[in-house]
């Protein structure tokens, strides 16, 4: 299937076709539109209404997941990132969710080391994130 | 379909509960929502679900404490619980059956699959599950 001008959204064919090096900046493993369409039973409004719903909240989960590393609270930052973590594989989103499952096993681990950069990682994922989920909603 | 029959889905990640509950209630079921440990214990005890789906790793108290007093209660011991799980503990399937869960199902959910797990729980026939999803 191929993809229209400025769709950033990945397809199942868009995957295996691209078996060559993938391009750093290409935010491709981002979103899979048609896997999130099939997982709402094809419902585009429900679709629009849960992005909607996770870019509302998905300030505080980084908030929460910011005050844990701040204050070293290893519990607080397992759990904070842990709530990311499900809410964003809702969209299927690799790569943020990896990000927070990093700093999740911090925190259950007990060791904070790199924990800034894991949130900055974090960070910079949900940024490549939030336009592909507006032009859900 | 499955009319009458209610199911309480117990979650914090409020997108997925949204997911689930539109899900589900197209396959006429009711829907009750709650977000946190008391408020899934409370609307248990209060709306008497036919089943409960269960985020195990919820705030104010964790959905396995929640499971061991919905199963440590005569008024819902009988209500079948399927727990969702994204727990990175290889051991949370067990631990979760040792309490009383009925049928354990890994995060990321696949609604297909859970929407089999209620059928199962709730006695119904799968047919009638796979073919309640019709419009109208």
């Amino acid at each position: 299937m191929p993809q229209e001008p400025g769709d950033h959204f990945a397809t199942e064919s868009a995957a295996t076709a691209d078996d060559e090096a993938p391009s750093p900046e290409a935010p491709h493993d981002v979103v899979g539109k048609d896997a999130l369409l099939a997982g709402v039973g094809g419902d585009a409004e429900l679709l629009g209404e849960m992005a909607a719903l996770f870019l509302d909240e998905c300030p505080r989960h980084v908030s929460g997941i910011r005050q844990a590393v701040d204050s070293h609270d290893a519990r607080s930052l397992e759990s904070a990132a842990h709530a990311l973590r499900g809410s964003v594989s809702n969209f299927t989103a690799g790569r943020a969710s990896q990000a927070a499952l990093s700093l999740e096993l911090m925190g259950r681990d007990g060791d904070l080391t790199g924990s800034e950069q894991a949130l900055a990682a974090l960070e910079e994922e949900l940024e490549r994130l939030k336009p592909v989920l507006e032009e859900l909603k | 379909m499955a009319p009458g029959l209610t199911v309480l889905l117990a979650d914090d990640d409020k997108v997925q509960t949204l997911m689930l509950s539109s899900r589900l209630r197209a396959k006429g079921y009711r829907v009750e929502a709650a977000y946190d440990a008391t408020q899934t214990f409370t609307s248990a005890m209060r709306a008497k679900p036919d089943a409960i789906v269960l985020d195990i790793q919820m705030p104010g108290g964790t959905g396995m404490l929640v499971l061991e007093r919905l199963k440590a209660s005569t008024k819902t011991s009988h209500i079948p619980v399927i727990v969702l799980s994204g727990s990175t503990d290889p051991l949370a399937d067990v631990a979760v059956r040792k309490l009383g869960a009925d049928v354990f199902l890994a995060k990321p959910v696949d609604v297909d699959e859970l929407l089999g797990a209620l059928a199962r729980v709730l006695g119904q026939s799968p047919e009638a599950a796979s073919q309640s999803n019709a419009p109208g």
